[in-house]
């Protein structure tokens, strides 16, 4: 006899154990209500937070960037290229 | 009904939460059987089942029976608790002695059902956790690969490559502690 048949004959002598009655359904609840936030959850929270404030900063960067590069335009004789004088 | 239930349940609705975990209690406990030693183990594992159920409950999707949804987070939940239980086992005396009486039962009829159970976790207690699961869904419970492999979450190659090693392993195992004159082989004069 090899080792799966040993296995299966085991199992099929054990047969089906009977099944204890179970009520959870209360106890579920409880769990539910009490599950403190997961700490993967809470990493994934704060690296969406950084993530938003990085991409503002990089908004305002880039919108700074532009107004810094107008005024070199306008020193190359370039006064329309930075909103300016007609 | 069930899925107006699972809507209600998802939404924060607590009612509609026990009547599912009242409908699907004793199929999930039935499975449990198989991972936990004993009626406190079976009950924790069948909360545990059902709470992580609920906080998945937006990812089911309603082509599937919900019943067959349960099933594969219970064999989740099942095979976690073996990988904590096997952190925490301690190898307890006598293993040969048992493992001598496994070997016998093949040859030996009157062997009781609870013994054979006892016998049979015993075994399959020594194996580690992604064995134990293949052996148990293939051979314990008789299903196909392809139902192991959805019961898994793994693929069918990955079940059949895991059933080999895990063959393999349980041999060994079994042969390292037969009694002498019965090592593998034996059976055939």
């Amino acid at each position: 006899m090899d080792e799966i048949e040993l296995i299966r004959q085991l199992a099929e002598r054990a047969g089906e154990a009977p099944t204890p009655r179970v009520d959870v359904a209360t106890d579920v609840l409880t769990r539910i209500r009490r599950r403190p936030v997961s700490n993967g959850t809470r990493a994934w929270a704060v690296t969406a937070a950084v993530g938003m404030a990085v991409a503002i900063g990089s908004c305002v960067m880039a919108a700074g960037s532009w107004g810094s590069l107008a005024n070199p335009l306008a020193d190359l004789g370039m006064p329309e290229a930075a909103g300016g004088v007609r | 009904m069930l899925q107006t239930d699972i809507d209600r349940a998802a939404g924060g609705d607590g009612a509609a939460y026990a009547r599912i975990v009242g409908a699907y209690q004793q199929a999930v406990a039935r499975r449990m059987m198989r991972f936990g030693r004993n009626r406190a183990d079976v009950e924790e594992l069948v909360q545990e089942v059902f709470v992580e159920a609920y906080f998945s409950l937006g990812g089911y999707r309603s082509e599937a029976p919900f019943e067959h949804w349960l099933q594969r987070i219970a064999t989740r939940v099942g095979y976690r608790y073996w990988k904590r239980r096997q952190r925490e086992r301690r190898e307890v005396a006598g293993l040969a002695i048992e493992l001598e009486q496994v070997a016998a039962a093949g040859d030996e009829r009157a062997i009781d059902a609870a013994d054979a159970a006892e016998l049979l976790r015993g075994v399959l207690d020594r194996l580690p956790p992604r064995d134990r699961l293949v052996i148990t869904l293939l051979h314990v419970e008789g299903r196909s690969v392809e139902e192991a492999a959805r019961l898994s979450g793994w693929s069918r190659t990955m079940v059949k490559v895991q059933a080999y090693r895990a063959r393999a392993k349980l041999r060994r195992l079994l042969e390292s502690t037969a009694p002498s004159g019965r090592r593998k082989g034996d059976d055939h004069g």
